[in-house]
């Protein structure tokens, strides 16, 4: 097996760059913040839910160094760049512009998922900003990563496309799910299979992303299932309301209120307590029978095994759990004959 | 007064009323079927409006007559007016009461009302006298003139037209109709009667009637009242075109019983047929309807789609003009490729220019609304102190509240108890002795701290004496025995001894009675517990106890003698 197979069917391949729009936010010395610039629009809800993520980021850092997270929100990820504006000699601006700044915030809206390669352009356009300070100049730099696919500033360039033989993401944690979860892993293997609707809690945001996107990579069988993964939503009705009518979703929650929604998920992942709850109205749907627990338990040994490599590791699952598939596929065509018959 | 008349009379033939040129002519029936006719047009809604006949009793009549006077006289009629005056009508006052009517008559804001009625009350008049076939009771030109007002819509267009035009309009009507209906001419007086169900439905539907007018039963309808018209109306009414066999026949047939007879009964069947034909096509009108408001509908959706597809034909229009220049630009090659980038370049110019001008405002605003921001913060600040005030408040507010209630408690408690109490010692007597108290007290303070002061003195007193004493005794001593020395004189000496003498003396007699005083002290002391102890009844209770004792030993004795004589316990 060789790596370029693995990536092709555990990840999302990466994509060309399709960004949709960048926002500037400024926060305050004190509590507030406000969104000083858009182009080329924004909305009132994104913008609240982007406040409520960032609000979320600053509570739980303290550090002064730049910060990136992301998110997804009605199919556009928000990438997220925080920083201090770090304001170095010779800059032209005077520094009264950023005196009561605290940090400035980057808000870049693309249609494809890449965070690496929108870390980097955040950081850059924060740095743009900042030393700039003429919204201007970072709106030409924007204009020049939608048209060229490139960003040159300064000293620095950067191209789109250099992220686009990589991997966007490859911070699975897929050995850690299964010592958390034992055996019980395969009712999320099972739960993404049957395209349930998975919700999982965990305080820290990184862990959640890692989380959701491993659970996502046990058992996605095509890309299109990346769809339906948000790794970072908050209990909230107006961030809540993109699901109402979607059936199948893989969603992350860090506010442990989101367990008290019971319409809006099938499974429950609570990870800090290493509980899996399936809702009464899916247990049907949760049915498991002797090949299940066979995956379950290769699962755990595998995963018991030091030397075998995280992708390994997800792809042997994979192998598996696709013959579970296959199997439950003739099970269903057997009956559908039998009645037939 | 004949411009009057004439007016009246004009008015009161388009109403639908038969009469004749003069109003001197005028009968008591026709009088009543003006004002009667009038009065339903006046007041359309009131079914109290009577119905007048010649044919009627004479006392129905005469009931029909007072009611109607009643009536004028509810609508405002100044003048007297009784039953004779109707039935038995000079000129002027038929004039007046002609003229009053056609006042009150409602204006042509009220057309459409006034047609409809017109044409219920033209048929039930045609009908009535059809009925009748009465010439004596229907003055001969009064049936073309309902004729007319079957036509009311032309009637109402010439209004201001000359009384002979007018006429003549009417005859050449009756002609016309009477030529265009000269086949279907069989059915005779008694078909008017079809027109009875059409009066009916005009109040139900009033589309109806409208609808089969236009159809040939109406026509057919109509066409009983032209030979009335024509026999009748001799004298006005005379159609210009000679008359056609056909209906002269027929009008001469008219007046033959035996034919009449046969008449009706076909009639009666023609009736029953155009009834049903009536109804079916009243049925017929309604699907019409329906249908055509279905298809409305279907219109309005059709012009809605053409709307939406033609807004699609204009964005298709719009694409297909998009990629003509897109596929312009890739024939073009590398040309093309050079335009796109130049559009695209001048396009990001464009923003970047417009951003800067963006700028200019944006700055601004976003200072603004930072200052706004500190201002509401300093605000939201300064309310949070009044806030944390209020609370404090609020609290000691509590605490207070707390206590004025702990306090309310015992003051209940203590009203109770004060109740319990008896009432017959008065507080302020206890007050005052109290107070009476308190004063002897101070008053013995006083007296004691003045004796203290006193007693101070006396002791300063007798300490500055005793020094004094010392001191002059010291001189006294120091003098005589230096003389004592000197003299040696035995005097001196005598006298120095007897100084000495004296001061041992005395100081003996002052400790002898500091020594007295003292011991007065002890006895008084002494004294004060004798007369405690003996407060204490010790003697009485002694001699209780000794007398207790006594007679303890005196029982001691009998239980002894008991003890060693028996006898005496037996005989006891």
């Amino acid at each position: 097996m060789t790596q370029s197979n693995v990536e092709k069917v555990i990840d999302m391949p990466p994509a060309p760059a399709k960004v949709i729009a960048c926002h500037v936010i400024e926060l305050d010395k004190g509590d507030g913040m406000m969104k000083t610039w858009s182009y080329p629009a924004s909305e009132r809800v994104q913008m609240d839910i982007c406040f409520r993520k960032i609000a979320k980021i600053k509570k739980s850092i303290s550090a002064a160094g730049a910060i990136a997270k992301y998110y997804k929100y009605c199919k556009t990820w928000h990438y997220i760049n925080i920083s201090p504006p770090l304001l170095e000699s010779g800059m032209k601006i005077a520094e009264k512009e950023f005196l009561r700044i605290d940090r400035v915030a980057v808000v870049i809206e693309t249609e494809d998922f890449n965070p690496v390669r929108y870390e980097e352009f955040g950081n850059l356009f924060i740095r743009v900003f900042v030393a700039e300070a003429d919204p201007t100049i970072l709106l030409r730099q924007f204009l020049s990563l939608v048209v060229t696919g490139k960003c040159h500033w300064e000293n620095t360039t950067i191209k789109a496309s250099k992220f686009d033989s990589i991997l966007p993401f490859q911070d699975f944690r897929v050995r850690s799910l299964i010592t958390t979860f034992g055996i019980e892993t395969i009712v999320l293997l099972t739960a993404v299979l049957r395209k349930q609707r998975v919700v999982v809690y965990n305080r820290k945001v990184d862990g959640l992303i890692r989380d959701v996107l491993s659970i996502l990579a046990l058992g996605s069988r095509s890309d299109n299932q990346w769809d339906n993964v948000y790794p970072w939503v908050g209990d909230n009705d107006d961030e809540l309301a993109q699901f109402t009518d979607m059936n199948f979703y893989i969603v992350g929650c860090a506010n442990a209120t989101i367990e008290n929604r019971p319409g809006f998920h099938d499974i429950f992942v609570n990870i800090p307590a290493a509980e899996i709850s399936v809702a009464s109205h899916a247990k049907e749907n949760m049915m498991m029978s002797k090949p299940h627990k066979e995956v379950a338990l290769f699962m755990v040994q595998l995963s018991e095994n030091e030397e075998i490599s995280e992708y390994d590791l997800i792809q042997e699952i994979r192998k598996k759990a696709q013959e579970l598939s296959i199997e439950s596929h003739q099970l269903k065509k057997r009956a559908s004959d039998a009645e037939e018959a | 007064m004949e411009e009057v008349d004439s007016i009246l009379i004009y008015t009161l033939k388009q109403v639908g009323c038969d009469l004749g040129s003069k109003l001197s002519e005028l009968t008591s029936q026709q009088l009543m079927q003006c004002v009667l006719a009038c009065l339903r047009l006046i007041r359309p809604d009131d079914l109290e409006i009577p119905t007048y006949d010649s044919k009627m009793l004479m006392s129905l009549r005469f009931k029909v007559a007072q009611q109607t006077a009643k009536l004028l006289a509810e609508l405002g009629y100044t003048e007297e007016i009784e039953c004779q005056s109707l039935l038995y009508p000079t000129e002027s006052d038929a004039r007046k009461v002609l003229i009053f009517v056609v006042e009150k008559l409602p204006r042509e804001s009220d057309v459409a009302s006034q047609i409809e009625t017109l044409h219920r009350i033209a048929r039930e008049t045609t009908s009535k006298e059809v009925k009748v076939n009465d010439t004596e009771n229907a003055f001969g030109k009064g049936s073309g003139i309902e004729v007319d007002g079957i036509r009311l819509p032309n009637a109402v267009d010439i209004n201001k037209l000359p009384k002979e035009t007018l006429k003549f309009y009417a005859s050449h009507l009756a002609e016309l109709t009477f030529a265009k209906e000269r086949e279907k001419w069989p059915a005779n007086r008694p078909k008017a009667k079809t027109s009875k169900p059409y009066v009916d439905d005009d109040f139900g539907n009033p589309d109806i009637p409208e609808v089969i007018g236009s159809t040939n039963d109406v026509s057919a309808k109509l066409k009983p009242e032209m030979p009335q018209l024509v026999i009748d109306g001799k004298s006005i009414l005379k159609p210009p075109i000679a008359q056609k066999p056909n209906f002269v026949k027929s009008v001469d047939e008219v007046p033959h019983p035996d034919k009449e007879q046969r008449d009706a009964d076909v009639i009666a069947e023609k009736l029953m047929m155009l009834q049903e034909i009536s109804e079916q096509k009243a049925i017929q009108l309604h699907q019409r309807m329906a249908e055509l408001n279905f298809l409305n509908l279907k219109v309005a959706s059709m012009q809605g789609d053409v709307e939406k597809q033609r807004k699609h034909i204009i964005d298709k229009g719009k694409r297909v003009e998009r990629e003509n220049k897109t596929s312009q630009l890739i024939n073009d090659k590398e040309n093309g490729i050079e335009k796109v980038k130049n559009a695209i370049d001048s396009q990001v110019e464009k923003l970047i220019n417009y951003s800067f001008q963006w700028e200019q405002h944006r700055k601004p605003l976003i200072d603004q609304i930072r200052c706004k921001r500190e201002d509401t913060l300093i605000e939201q600040s300064g309310v949070g102190k009044t806030r944390d005030k209020i609370k404090s408040l609020k609290s000691v507010l509590k605490e207070m509240g707390q206590e004025a209630q702990s306090k309310e408690d015992v003051y209940f408690k203590l009203l109770i108890e004060y109740e319990k109490m008896s009432k017959e010692l008065s507080r302020s007597s206890y007050t005052q002795r109290i107070t009476e108290i308190i004063g002897n007290i101070k008053k013995q303070k006083k007296e004691i701290n003045k004796i203290l002061e006193d007693t101070k003195q006396i002791q300063k007193d007798i300490n500055t004496l005793s020094g004094r004493l010392d001191r002059t005794f010291a001189v006294a001593d120091e003098l005589i025995y230096k003389d004592a020395e000197k003299d040696k004189d035995k005097s001196v000496v005598q006298s120095y001894k007897l100084l000495v003498a004296i001061h041992s003396d005395f100081s003996k007699i002052i400790k002898t009675l500091e020594e007295a005083a003292n011991l007065r002290r002890q006895t008084r002391d002494l004294e004060d517990k004798l007369e405690l102890e003996s407060g204490k009844n010790v003697e009485h209770k002694l001699k209780r106890l000794r007398a207790d004792l006594v007679q303890m030993q005196n029982e001691n004795m009998i239980l002894e003698a008991r003890l060693r004589d028996p006898t005496i316990k037996r005989s006891h």
